[in-house]
């Protein structure tokens, strides 16, 4: 699918260009444009890296084409990419060039392309990021968006998703050190931007209870033979409010959406830790109606 | 669903550090100071896994503890603490009637279990465990409750 309509937008784009006459005169962007239509962009980049571009909105599509593709070849799924910083500045710059609206639609959908790459590379990002890399997956949405040529719903549903996704990564890397709240808050401060942006978010309510009702069990592991009975009070406190504030959370995310068994289960285990006796048998009767 | 729930039963590890506590703030009498330091959990088992788990290997002054998981209680048997889930609480009679001549500490979480006879039971009080004791009953088991024990109970 990909490949033929590569095809079809390479036919368009030399077809046009061709009208246009772009290459006349201009000796190394004629020598650009054949090692383009033989598949040597490489040697196509050097070939119009050398060339004057003038003010031809062909000239800056062709280049900005020719650098997609090498990115597409030598960097595609580097995060830092010079060939696709370049492919984007110059296919921008032919648009706003293209008073005749020759190039135009060729070059959005060349910086489609683009688009999609840096929002796969901000997926990924936040899938393999660290303490000294999490701005970088936010860096490559803002990427994504400000070159997405879809729809605003299109646009939401991957801001929906790259959130729910940059939420776990950060949720990740805190319960390889619970000591360290940064990545706990920035989960909590992603969820909570996730559930006032987009309320149908089935997934953040559930989340902010199961991390709230973590931090709760997390605070009471933390006792041990050293603790002296005045802390272990100020231990159960502590988790007890964590399960409080799990609670309102869980009880939204049957609001949001058709109650799966891992809303029931999170629901009941917080009302277990709260000591809610009679509510536990309510859950657990409902989950033997709905479940068994 | 991104994350995963912890699945530990929250209340049962806060009665498992309690009877811990409860065992480093009581004095028992010198004859049962030797050997094992046995708690004896009875009808649950998270409170009995949590339990060995982190304090199985930890000795109160100079006897080590033994956790063992029981679903009922055994005639006869002998423990320094015994802790009877609500689940079992048919067991806490004969515990009782056979605990009162042997220094066994005697723990339970429900309602009504301190009157008959329990030496201290969990309550729940605003959704936190706290513990309400029978200090009778402890006296005729010849078990001295600490100074820290008696400032935190409930009346």
């Amino acid at each position: 699918m990909e490949s033929t309509i590569k095809i079809i937008a390479i036919s368009i784009l030399f077809s046009l260009l061709q009208v246009a006459g772009f290459s006349q005169g201009n000796p190394k962007i004629t020598k650009a444009l054949e090692l383009s239509k033989s598949g040597q962009f490489d040697q196509a980049l050097v070939a119009i890296s050398q060339a004057d571009l003038g003010n031809s909105a062909q000239n800056f599509y062709l280049y900005g084409y020719i650098l997609k593709e090498c990115y597409k070849r030598n960097e595609l799924g580097t995060f830092e990419s010079e060939l696709r910083n370049k492919a984007r500045m110059n296919l921008t710059k032919s648009i706003e060039l293209d008073s005749k609206n020759e190039v135009t639609a060729n070059a959005k959908f060349a910086i489609s392309y683009l688009s999609s790459t840096w929002y796969n590379d901000a997926l990924s990002a936040t899938i393999i990021m660290d303490s000294s890399t999490v701005n970088i997956p936010e860096e490559l949405f803002k990427n994504a968006q400000s070159t997405h040529q879809g729809t605003k719903d299109e646009l939401l549903n991957m801001e929906e998703e790259f959130l729910s996704k940059l939420a776990e990564g950060h949720y990740r890397l805190w319960i390889t050190n619970t000591e360290n709240i940064f990545h706990l808050n920035e989960c909590v401060r992603i969820y909570t931007l996730l559930v006032s942006k987009f309320p149908g978010t089935c997934s953040a309510h559930l989340n902010l209870a199961i991390i709230s009702y973590n931090q709760g069990i997390f605070v009471i592991r933390s006792a041990g033979s050293s603790t002296n009975i005045e802390d272990l009070f100020t231990i159960q406190d502590r988790s007890i409010q964590k399960f409080k504030e799990a609670l309102p959370f869980a009880e939204k995310s049957f609001q949001d959406c058709k109650p799966q068994e891992s809303n029931y289960k999170v629901l009941l285990y917080i009302n277990k830790a709260l000591g809610n006796e009679e509510e536990v048998k309510r859950i657990q009767s409902e989950m033997k109606k709905r479940f068994q | 669903m991104g994350q995963q729930l912890e699945e530990g039963d929250a209340r049962a590890m806060i009665q498992a550090n309690f009877i811990y506590q409860f065992a480093i703030n009581s004095n028992w009498p010198t004859e049962v100071k030797k050997g094992k330091f046995q708690i004896v959990v009875v009808g649950n088992e998270n409170v009995f896994k949590h339990m060995a788990e982190k304090y199985g290997t930890k000795p109160i002054g100079a006897q080590a503890i033994e956790v063992v998981n029981a679903s009922v209680w055994n005639a006869g048997q002998f423990a320094q603490i015994i802790f009877v889930d609500k689940s079992k609480k048919s067991e806490l009679q004969k515990i009782i009637k056979e605990g009162k001549s042997k220094s066994m500490l005697v723990v339970t979480n429900w309602e009504g279990a301190l009157t008959a006879g329990a030496c201290i039971n969990f309550k729940n009080v605003e959704n936190s465990i706290r513990y309400e004791m029978n200090e009778l009953s402890m006296s005729e088991r010849k078990i001295t409750p600490g100074n820290k024990l008696l400032q935190w109970k409930v009346q």
